[in-house]
């Protein structure tokens, strides 16, 4: 074993490596956590949701409906044009938005019409808003089912009694999102820093100069040495992965634990750790000294990280770059991350795109150990 | 026989590196490979090791055929390469460690081995250094360390000494010496005739791919005519001189350039004071004067017409 026993000893010399990503890690997730729970329980509580109405009727009907949002919440009227929806709703001025078409009474009310809505996915205000909405219409119809006119359902629902908004809480955390879901958006920023470069600095190492073909002269038949590299290869990521996710479970054990979605949360992230190891393989056979490789592994992790959902959140990444991050693992494994965060229970459409999420990321782990053997064969 | 090459041809595009390489190799001696650069000495040395595929020619070790997995033959032998081929990431003594363990399994037998080697190169100060803070001639030494510390029966030294200062050099070819007489067989190349003539019993002198000559070196020697170089400084000498000169006994060639007269003679005997007596007797001032027996440059000069070394 004494190829294995190599890379463990050269992996050991990196160990502060690791320690040092996982205490950036703890504080970045702590400090994040922080500010964004302190942000969203204050917007709750200060002004419901941000709902922006295009009122394409300006009925009686459709100006009560304004009237009954504006009770409980911040009204913004749009013009309708779609430039101002992207903005406001990507610059956050607005949660949701209702857009209330011409003959709104005939269509949406006598006909059973849905009014068209545009919102922001998994927040919390959004269905909060959308409740508020199909309540008024619900009352509205059968108002006019009892054979109200427009002026008198008008009346009739802004004096509505109270009703009772039961908020459907996805999270189980009254809308706030749990701890963990935060430390599982920033695990790429951990598993890709610290696997890519421990495992590249061991496997450039083991490819300097002349030190391949002095292994071929040795009495260790090449494909030992091929084994027993993959195993320690195994052995340091699993290593890597198993603290990261003890961690995870010392700090947030019971929360996840009364979650259902702790197996697919651990899916996500064994198929974020092959990602890191293959292209860890390839940066390691691709670079030659060890100042190229810190260069390398922090473009890959800190710019995957920035435009694929991690640092910041996917719904504040323009189009542009979000179509661009499809074309990388970690925007996968952010979408199953969000998808986790979004539904307390996985099933039907969801439970596919999980997977689908899951599968993409292994899809990338496999051509990344493609590339790596095509490279490495082209070599030899 | 420990190794024999018959009909060795190794092409690298259109150039020839290996041109029918015809080689044997005796249990217990140390084989030097002499040759200028280009000459194909590591080209022959890495087809030895299965390293390099050949176009021709068969290649047989401890009287088997060798190949990228013979493994019975591998594990006897040691490699110490022209490039220093260690891991920047261990240190000396893990590098040694390292190397050891590609041979030797049992952990306390290596731990021997690998303080036998360390004290053998002399790097006992230095086993916990990296080798990016050792000098070059110090990874030189643990680069030899690593190739030897399993005591193969047969060792490839690629040009051991290659920037190595003189006392360290010494230091090395005593060392090979030891191994040798330890019991491992030993093939070394390297440029420098005064190493080669120093330590190996036996020297395959190289040019373009080709063995242009085989033998030990009194036996290299005594191939070529030259039995003595007389070289004389700081002589004014016209070409009536040159012919003269070239007419006493035993001369066979004459050279004068930039003020220095190069007399080659047969024998070696009192040619150095026939060709005094002669300028003296022209009244012609002479400076330094050196007698030198042959060497192997002598050889390799005679048989292809330049020098071993520029
Ligand atoms: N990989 C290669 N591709 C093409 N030509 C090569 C290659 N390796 C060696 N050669 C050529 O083969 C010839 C023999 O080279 P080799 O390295 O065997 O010489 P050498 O005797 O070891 O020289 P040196 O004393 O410089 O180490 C040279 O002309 C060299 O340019
Ligand atoms: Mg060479």
């Amino acid at each position: 074993m004494t190829v294995f026993k190599a890379y463990m000893k050269i992996a050991k010399k990196n160990l502060w490596l690791l320690f040092m990503y996982m205490g950036i890690f703890f504080i970045l997730t702590i400090v994040f956590q922080g500010t964004a729970q302190k942000s969203e329980s204050e917007g709750y509580q200060s002004s419901g949701a941000k709902i922006g109405v295009v009122d394409g009727d300006r009925g009686i009907l459709a100006e009560s409906l304004i009237r009954t949002l504006q009770e409980k919440n911040e009204v913004l009227l749009l013009s309708g044009d779609q430039e101002e929806l992207q903005e406001s709703l990507f610059y956050r001025s607005v949660d949701y938005i209702v857009r209330i078409p011409k003959d709104f009474a005939a269509r949406c009310i006598e006909g059973d019409e849905k009014l068209k809505v545009t919102t922001v996915p998994g927040t919390f205000a959004g269905s909060y808003a959308e409740q508020a909405v199909s309540s008024f219409i619900y009352s509205a119809r059968s108002y006019r089912a009892a054979g109200f006119s427009d002026q008198e359902i008008a009346e009739a629902a802004v004096e509505q009694p109270e009703t009772e908004v039961t908020l459907m809480d996805f999270t189980g955390n009254k809308g706030e999102e749990p701890a963990y879901v935060y430390y599982y958006r920033y695990l790429p920023f951990l598993l890709l820093s610290v696997i890519c470069y421990m495992m590249g600095y061991i496997l450039m190492g083991f490819g300097r100069g002349h030190l391949p073909e002095r292994m071929r002269a040795s009495a260790i038949p090449a494909k030992r040495q091929t084994a027993e590299g993959l195993l320690a290869a195994g052995v340091i990521s699993f290593g890597v992965w198993t603290m990261s996710t003890a961690a995870v479970f010392l700090l947030y054990g019971r929360q996840i634990l009364a979650g259902n979605n702790v197996g697919y949360y651990i899916l996500n992230s064994i198929s974020l750790l092959a990602v890191s190891l293959t292209l860890a393989y390839l940066i390691g056979t691709l670079v030659k000294d060890s100042n190229a490789l810190s260069g390398i592994v922090n473009i890959a992790a800190l710019g995957m990280c920035f435009v694929c959902g991690t640092f910041v959140e996917m719904d504040y990444l323009s189009p542009a770059v979000k179509k661009a991050a499809q074309f990388l693992p970690v925007y996968w494994y952010e979408t199953v991350n969000n998808l986790l965060a979004g539904y307390s229970t996985i099933s039907g459409d969801v439970r596919i795109e999980v997977l689908q999420g899951i599968g993409i990321q292994l899809v990338f782990a496999a051509t990344f150990a493609c590339v790596t053997l095509a490279v490495s064969r082209k070599r030899a | 026989m420990i190794i024999k090459i018959e009909n060795l041809v190794k092409r690298y595009g259109s150039l020839v590196a290996l041109d029918h390489l015809n080689l044997e190799v005796k249990e217990g001696e140390i084989f030097g490979l002499l040759g200028p650069n280009g000459s194909g000495k590591t080209t022959a040395i890495n087809c030895m090791l299965a390293l390099l595929k050949y176009d021709r020619g068969s290649i047989r070790i401890f009287g088997e055929e060798m190949a990228p997995d013979n493994y019975r033959v591998k594990s006897q032998i040691g490699v110490v390469m022209q490039d220093v081929a260690v891991f920047e990431e261990l240190n000396v003594q893990d590098n040694i460690d390292y190397f050891c363990g590609l041979y030797v399994k049992d952990k306390n037998k290596r731990k021997e081995l690998v303080e036998e080697a360390v004290r053998f190169v002399g790097l006992e100060e230095y086993r916990k250094i990296y080798p990016k803070k050792l000098s070059g001639g110090l990874l030189r030494r643990l680069n030899i360390a690593c190739g030897i510390a399993h005591k193969p029966r047969l060792i490839f030294m690629d040009e051991p000494t290659v920037a190595v200062d003189p006392q360290s050099r010494n230091k090395i070819l005593e060392g090979i010496c030891e191994l040798n007489r330890q019991g491992s067989t030993i093939v070394y190349t390297s440029h420098y005739m005064e190493e080669v003539e120093q330590i190996c019993s036996r020297i395959a002198i190289m040019d373009h791919g080709r063995c242009i000559a085989l033998g030990t070196s009194e036996e290299l020697k005594n191939m070529i005519k030259t039995g003595e170089t007389v070289t004389i400084e700081a002589v004014i000498l016209e070409e009536e001189d040159l012919a003269r000169i070239r007419e006493l006994p035993h001369v066979f060639d004459v050279s004068y350039k930039d003020g220095t007269l190069t007399v080659r003679c047969t024998g070696a005997r009192h040619n150095l004071l026939r060709i005094l007596e002669y300028l003296q007797s022209r009244k012609i001032p002479f400076g330094r004067v050196f007698s030198e027996l042959p060497t192997l440059n002598d050889v390799f000069l005679e048989i292809t017409g330049k020098q071993l070394r520029d």
